[in-house]
């Protein structure tokens, strides 16, 4: 196989899983009541706040050593456990038989179970393939990455907001101003 | 230099991410409480089909509405929850200007409907043995029919008080002293 593929495919793959657990550490944080509802309902109620700073911190961890120092293990490491974790979730879930929302991007639908099991191997796949061939950019190149990365994603956000904030502020527009005094005219 | 600059840019990110996801989800909040309180007053289109172009008079309504630079016609049964509200709104007959209200009497003749919320004035208007809804195949109310140039342009349900103010070509002012009320 041509080396520059394979390079290519190691730095891809590291890239996916930085953007994946990028979006999914910010979602988390804006909706961490959800994660740890989640986590309540998993395991010990008296851990889920501890359980949630964990994971939200883990994430942000595991995105920052993939960014920033591209060659390391430890990063792809944390993120072979991540998933490890969210598949063991699943797996309860899945055991208890009741429906618990997964909370893993923010207040979705989604609830945990097998969809949690079926990404594990995706996720280690994607650590193997960039721990087979790391990325080569610098960490200065990485963390410029990242921070485009981040600015599509406030612009992606401001378009939500734009989408929820314009319906909104049509209907405050509904209510009638009183811009014409001598339009209050009884018709009798 | 360069490096802390960047880790500056992306801290940032973060915080506008975070400052933005929170907005959404305060607007997403706000959504919510109007759909429970019932403060979701989108008007739905009424399609008109081949009324658009006509002549209001041709329908039953008044022949003035055919001169009218711009004018609404409100139709209001006697039963229905929503047309209550709106004629409440309306008690004493102050319709707002370039509004007419057509009172359907979908139970009985109306004329209780009328004298309950003393819908009496020169643009309130009984349509007796439904004529006029018949004709324009009208069969939902409350309805807001909208007249320019003396030709019906288009049509719009109104579910809320504040809606049918909205409708009204003219502005419309609501003072302390003369604030319609809604009675349930």
């Amino acid at each position: 196989m041509n080396v520059d593929v394979v390079v290519m495919a190691g730095a891809g793959a590291q890239a996916i899983l930085i953007l994946v657990f990028l979006v999914a550490a910010l979602s988390k944080i804006i909706t961490h009541r959800e994660l740890g509802q989640t986590i309540a309902r998993l395991g010990p109620a008296a851990l889920a706040r501890q359980g949630t700073i964990a994971v939200i911190s883990a994430e942000l961890l595991a995105v920052t050593g993939l960014t920033a120092f591209p060659s390391a293990t430890w990063p792809r490491g944390l993120i072979a456990l991540l998933a490890l974790v969210f598949a063991g979730a699943g797996i309860r879930a899945l055991s208890s038989g009741e429906k618990i929302k997964c909370g893993c991007f923010g207040n979705g639908a989604a609830v945990l179970g097998w969809r949690q099991v079926l990404y594990l191997p995706l996720w280690l796949a994607l650590a193997a393939m960039a721990e087979m061939r790391p990325p080569n950019w610098t960490g200065e190149e990485g963390l410029l990455g990242l921070a485009v990365a981040l600015l599509v994603l406030v612009a992606w956000k401001l378009r939500a907001e734009w989408r929820v904030w314009r319906p909104l502020r049509e209907d405050r527009l509904a209510i009638p101003e009183p811009t014409r005094p001598e339009a209050e005219v009884p018709a009798s | 230099m360069t490096t802390v600059l960047l880790i500056v840019i992306c801290l940032l990110a973060v915080v506008v991410f975070i400052q933005i996801g929170a907005q959404v989800e305060l607007f997403e909040q706000v959504k919510q409480i109007r759909a429970y309180l019932d403060l979701e007053d989108k008007p739905d289109p009424v399609e008109l089909g081949s009324l658009v172009g006509r002549s209001p008079s041709s329908f039953g309504l008044p022949a003035v509405l055919d001169e009218s630079d711009a004018a609404v016609v409100l139709f209001v049964s006697n039963k229905c929850e929503t047309c209550r509200n709106l004629a409440s709104a309306l008690r004493g007959g102050a319709v707002p200007p370039s509004m007419w209200v057509v009172v359907v009497p979908v139970s009985g003749d109306g004329n209780e409907f009328i004298t309950e919320f003393e819908l009496h004035g020169e643009r309130v208007l009984l349509d007796e043995e439904e004529r006029i809804v018949n004709s324009l195949g009208l069969d939902l109310t409350p309805v807001a029919l909208h007249v320019t140039d003396g030709k019906l342009t288009r049509a719009h349900t109104v579910p809320t008080v504040r809606q049918m103010y909205a409708a009204a070509p003219v502005p419309y002012k609501i003072t302390l002293g003369r604030k319609p009320s809604v009675r349930h």
